[in-house]
């Protein structure tokens, strides 16, 4: 970790107080925890103080690093574009719709992939144009279709109620629509999410596909598969484009359709650590090349023949979202409170709780002090502010001695957290982005009571309740 | 007669056209009309003419009765021509000597045939009149011993009677390169090719000359007779070496007045030799001195000036096409490649590397990965880490898979392999003759087979380490022989987007990057490509209407491929460019035929189209003959630039998402004096479907009207009008 503060300059300052512990003599047992890593520290973001930022922008404060996540979306690129002609990446909303995070993804040249009617209309106020929005999800309404279809987004039908409602709409309109059909499937890697899409086994797409051919507007142009999320095994990828390769043949053989892309979706894992994982991420986690690998080489050999033919090879969409913002952003929280359970764990209060750290649920993030810490790593229960038994950011972490007033740094957090998020009896607070020259900007303000009670309307006989 | 007999012998028309052409190619011209002027002025020597008209008659018959190939060239028939031509300059026209011609004329079919092939087989030397110098010579030895035949002393003007001494001798050794050696029809073969080319005939001019100071050099005193029977083949020379078959310039013009020189001394040389024999020298000179010469230059490895003609052609064609290649390809010869990856890389080598691009080999490319000017992840210890390694290698070629290996170990980063120089490769013979070597790839990864057939962009292999490769890289070369570690020759990338570190990345349509230079793959965008494919039968009419009148024309274009496999799009007033669309471009070249301004305004909107849409501008240099030029401005160019000369031609390309069309809009200008600007509008899916030109304050515009494909046996031709107006 390249910290800014130095052994030097930290010496020369007020000795820190170091709390004094006990802990029980254990013998024959070895922890099964591994090496702690209390030893480790993080002062900085990009060369930015963390306690500048703290004393500025308050805390907690979720932190984001512009030159993380255009270098992240830079190497997905490069990756995949080294290994197949033609890839698109659908910047999924969902993961972090924050607006600066979405157009710096922009920029990168990436799509806006919206799953909702909200998602939609926020990827516009944004700037992304229509055609240049993959609509995906169960539940599209019949107005932002409307909208959708007058835009040229690329529509992917979830379900034949929705096959219908969009023939309805095109024939309303009479406009040509291109559509892109979902599928479930078992790859044998994962469990299939058949909730989403055509089944490909049953029959059930191929009869889509079949009635699409029926419409007068409608052109079958895509297909779409998700298989699911945090997908560990890179195989269960080169199973899936399989299936959808051969699907691709069935279809266009049967309904003279013609396929332009074919969208894998996403789920490539980041280095966090799923609970219930033991072995570390850096050892579970495959790397970018082995999913790129995993995905092209069995796209690349089915669609040989095509190219043959003079047909060029269908364009590749990823929706790849955790992959590419997870490690860019961290939240830092301080320390509130120092505790002692009964049964003789260390726990910490501290300003952030599952409120704004909504993976806490699922993963062991990565925690990391602001300085060294000196002493014996003790076994250590973090909770968060709410007033709520669940409130727990990490049942047991091995770490030292802390202060009330310390800073703790959990990563990655880019996932998922800004927007799965709870305003639930406290404020959000800021998000900052630490630009690539190393200034800060406010890309989210924290909130206050005027936000959270903007929406609210009091009828008259209501208000003044004490008067 | 039945159906095969008839086309054995072929129309009279057909049949006549081509014995005048034979008179014509005697003089490296290819047109019926020249050939008749020939024809004419020999019969003005009876006993001549008519030798030479039997002789002609009996090759064609001879050829077309035994259906030799290539009787289109006419190659036949010249050497009998010239057989026939030889024995009635030197003996009476009687039945013993049409005996003679008919036998002699026999002798030279078989001898063109036999010698022709294997002549080209060896460095692609033409065969010339070599077939008729061996029958002369036989004949003149023979006709020794034949007592039934009389001598006939040819019409003889001397020297100074028509203009002068100098003159005349010049002007008749030309006519006696039809064994006419009379100046006035040395005049007329010297003005026919002068109006066929004049930088043929400043070579024949400037060859003779030559040639014949070197004579009175040397010899102090030139026998007049000797200048006017074998000067002609000090300007023949020059004409073959420095016009048709090597591309203009200084290099050539030098090269062609030195063999001019070493022709006249080979005269002497034969001259006395042979007239202990009593024997004409007749083209001998010329020809030992040519095919010498040709082979001799055609043995060279790399690519110098003065660069041999890739079809033997008239010097300004050859100038022509040799100005558009050097403009699109950056060098005469070089050979395109595609990319051979995807997405973008780094150039880790160029061509006379420091490491191992040297000379034989020092036309190479190696390719790796960069980020952040690093080549590995991590450590860099495991090869894995390497950005490149395993990265699927592309065919960059069309072509036939001829060798594989790919069971050597990828080395460990920082090893190398320097017993198995390549590691494991392929080696792909190009369909235009030459082979590219794709070498250090990863073990186990080759997916094709000896014999398989591959286009570009067909996954071959991966990326490795294997052979002298210290990281992993991809090595791509060219060369001429088949054999592993032959000698390389020049090549180049076509259609790929170069970021040289210095300007912006911008799109090339030819490009040889150099180290450090970052390359990105152009692939073809399939709506530009399927929708500009002028697949064989196409046919296009546009309707043309030029601003300042009221009168349209309209021209029906349509798409052939000929013989030799060469596509062309052809307009029904007989004008057509050939093309191609396989480099990633879409390049019309050698327009041939009248004036068309609506195929010309086609071929400045599109004649250099990239089918990729990462293309946004680009230069060319399509030929100012193109312009609707007035007669004055053809004649100022005509002076100004003789050999012809390009337009300074900037293109650029916009994506209109509201029309779902692009417009390429160019200006063209020649020294800043002539300035000329197209517009083509390319829908995406009906291809060009409108057209300007704007020149001379004329505003020429064209639409589509209709597409079509033509009906071929079997095959249903179907037509389509456009409807729409397309606003320019």
């Amino acid at each position: 970790m390249n910290n800014v503060t130095t052994e030097a300059n930290r010496k020369s300052a007020k000795k820190t107080w170091k709390k004094p512990t006990i802990s029980p003599v254990r013998s024959g047992i070895q922890s099964k925890f591994g090496a702690t890593t209390h030893n480790q520290w993080k002062d900085n973001i990009d060369g930015v103080l963390i306690k500048d930022l703290i004393d500025k922008h308050g805390s907690p404060l979720f932190v984001i690093s512009e030159k993380k996540l255009r270098a992240n979306m830079r190497r997905l690129k490069r990756v995949f574009m080294a290994r197949y002609p033609d890839v698109l990446f659908g910047w999924s909303y969902k993961t972090n719709y924050l607006g600066a995070v979405c157009n710096v993804l922009h920029q990168e040249g990436s799509w806006a992939e919206v799953v909702s009617n909200f998602e939609y209309e926020k990827a516009r106020s944004l700037g992304v144009p229509g055609d240049k929005i993959i609509f995906n999800g169960p539940y599209k309404t019949r107005d932002i279709l409307v909208t959708a279809i007058n835009e040229n987004a690329r529509i992917h039908i979830d379900h034949i109620d929705e096959l219908y409602l969009i023939e309805d709409i095109s024939n309303e309109l009479n406009k040509d629509v291109k559509v892109t059909l979902r599928l479930n499937f078992d790859t044998g890697y994962t469990e299939p999410w058949s909730r989403f899409g055509f089944n490909v086994e049953s029959g059930q797409a191929l009869n889509a596909a079949w009635r699409i051919t029926s419409s007068k507007h409608l052109k079958l142009t895509g297909l779409h598969s998700h298989i699911g999320t945090f997908i560990l095994e890179p195989l269960a990828y080169s199973s899936q484009v399989r299936i959808m390769c051969e699907f691709m043949k069935t279809v266009e053989d049967k309904t003279a359709c013609e396929i332009d892309y074919i969208d894998v979706g996403g789920g490539f894992a980041s280095l966090n650590s799923l609970q219930g994982i033991y072995l570390p991420p850096e050892q579970v986690v495959p790397s970018i090349e082995q999913y790129a690998d995993a995905i092209t080489s069995v796209l690349l050999e089915y669609t040989e023949e095509r190219v043959a033919r003079g047909r060029s090879r269908p364009q590749l969409v990823l929706e790849t979202g955790r992959a590419v913002v997870d490690d860019t952003e961290v939240l830092i929280s301080s320390v509130f409170a120092n505790k002692k359970l009964p049964d003789g764990r260390n726990a910490i209060v501290l300003d952030a709780g599952v409120n704004l750290l909504f993976t806490a649920f699922w993963y062991n993030h990565h925690i990391t002090p602001t300085r060294p810490l000196d002493g014996r790593a003790e076994e250590t229960v973090l909770y968060g502010p709410l007033c709520m038994n669940i409130d727990v950011l990490r049942a047991s972490i091995m770490l030292p001695p802390i202060n009330v007033g310390d800073t703790l740094v959990f990563s990655p957090v880019g996932a998922y957290n800004n927007t799965q998020w709870l305003q639930f009896i406290e404020y959000r607070p800021n998000v900052v982005m630490v630009h690539e020259d190393q200034t800060v900007s406010v890309i989210r303000e924290a909130e206050d009571l005027s936000v959270v009670t903007a929406q609210e309307r009091l009828p008259e006989h209501l208000k003044n309740p004490f008067k | 007669m039945n159906k095969e007999e008839t086309n054995r012998i072929g129309s009279l028309h057909n049949n006549v056209l081509g014995v005048l052409r034979a008179y014509a190619t005697i003089l490296f011209l290819d047109h019926p009309v020249t050939g008749l002027i020939i024809l004419v002025s020999t019969l003005f020597f009876p006993n001549l003419g008519i030798a030479g008209l039997i002789g002609a008659v009996t090759g064609l018959v001879l050829a077309r009765f035994l259906n030799f190939p290539q009787i289109s060239s006419g190659m036949h028939i010249y050497n009998s021509l010239l057989v026939g031509l030889s024995l009635g300059a030197f003996f009476q026209l009687d039945y013993y000597l049409i005996m003679l011609i008919i036998l002699g004329s026999v002798l030279a079919v078989f001898l063109t045939v036999a010698l022709a092939t294997a002549l080209w087989r060896h460095d692609e030397l033409p065969v010339l009149s070599l077939p008729f110098f061996i029958v002369a010579m036989t004949m003149a030895f023979a006709a020794r011993s034949y007592q039934s035949l009389q001598y006939y002393i040819a019409p003889y003007s001397a020297a100074g009677d028509f203009i002068n001494v100098c003159v005349d001798t010049f002007l008749s050794s030309m006519g006696s390169i039809f064994f006419m050696a009379n100046p006035m029809a040395g005049l007329v073969l010297f003005v026919i090719i002068f109006i066929h080319s004049r930088y043929l005939a400043l070579l024949a001019l400037g060859g003779y000359i030559v040639g014949y100071a070197l004579l009175i050099f040397l010899t102090g005193n030139i026998n007049p007779n000797l200048a006017i029977w074998s000067g002609f083949n000090f300007a023949l020379t020059a004409m073959a070496v420095g016009g048709i078959f090597t591309i203009p310039g200084v290099y050539g013009f030098i090269v062609a007045m030195i063999s001019a020189a070493l022709a006249a001394l080979v005269t002497t040389a034969m001259q006395n030799l042979l007239l202990g024999y009593g024997l004409p020298v007749m083209a001998f000179p010329f020809l030992i001195t040519t095919l010498t010469v040709l082979a001799a230059l055609r043995r060279r490895i790399g690519l110098s000036a003065p660069y041999m003609a890739p079809i033997p052609a008239l010097p300004e064609i050859n100038f022509e096409r040799a100005r558009l290649a050097k403009v699109r390809n950056g060098e005469i010869g070089s050979i395109p490649l595609l990319s051979p990856f995807y997405g973008e890389w780094d150039i880790y080598q160029g061509f006379n590397g420091e490491h191992t691009h040297k000379a034989p080999w020092q036309h190479a490319l190696d390719f790796y990965m960069l980020e952040q000017g690093k080549s590995f992840s991590g450590d860099g210890l495991e090869l894995e880490d390497f950005y490149c390694f395993g990265l699927p290698v592309l065919s960059p070629v069309y072509g036939v898979v001829i060798r594989t290996y790919d069971r050597f170990n990828d080395n460990k980063p920082g090893e190398m392999d320097t017993k198995n120089n390549w590691g494991n490769f392929i080696l792909i013979r190009l369909d235009t003759g030459a082979h590219v070597l794709l070498a250090h790839l990863k073990k186990s990864s080759i997916k094709v087979k000896e014999k398989d057939r591959v286009e570009p962009g067909a996954v071959l292999a991966a990326c490795g380490n294997s052979g002298r490769s210290p990281q992993p890289h991809l090595h791509l070369q060219t060369q001429h022989d088949a054999a592993l570690g032959a000698p390389t020759v020049p090549f180049h990338l076509a259609s790929i987007v170069v970021d040289d570190n210095k300007t912006k990345p911008s799109y090339k349509v030819v490009s040889r990057p150099d180290k450090g230079d970052h390359v990105q793959a152009a692939e073809n965008d399939d709506k530009l490509a399927r929708n500009l494919h002028l697949p064989v039968g196409r046919s296009l009419n546009y309707k043309m209407q030029c601003a300042n009148s009221e009168q349209f024309i309209e021209r029906k274009m349509h798409v052939e491929v000929t013989l030799i496999g060469q596509y062309r799009f052809i307009s029904d007033s007989g004008a057509s460019a050939a093309f191609e669309e396989d480099n990633g471009v879409l390049a019309f070249y050698d327009r041939t035929g009248p004036k068309d301004v609506v195929l010309d305004a086609w071929l400045l909107a599109n004649g250099l189209t990239p089918l990729t849409d990462k293309a946004f501008n680009w230069l060319d240099s399509p030929s100012v003959s193109l312009l609707p030029l007035s007669f004055m401005q053809r004649l100022w160019l005509n002076i100004r630039y003789p050999m012809g000369c390009g337009l300074l031609s900037q293109y650029h390309r916009n994506w209109n998402k509201a029309d779902n069309q692009w417009l390429q809009s160019a200006s063209h200008q020649l020294n800043k004096t002539w300035q000329a600007n197209t517009r083509s509008i390319i829908s995406a899916d009906k291809g060009c479907v409108a057209y300007s030109l704007e020149f001379n304050n004329q505003i020429y515009t064209a639409e589509l009207t209709d597409i079509g494909l033509m009906s071929d046996a079997g095959i249903p031709g179907w037509r389509e009008s456009v409807s729409g107006k397309t606003k320019l």
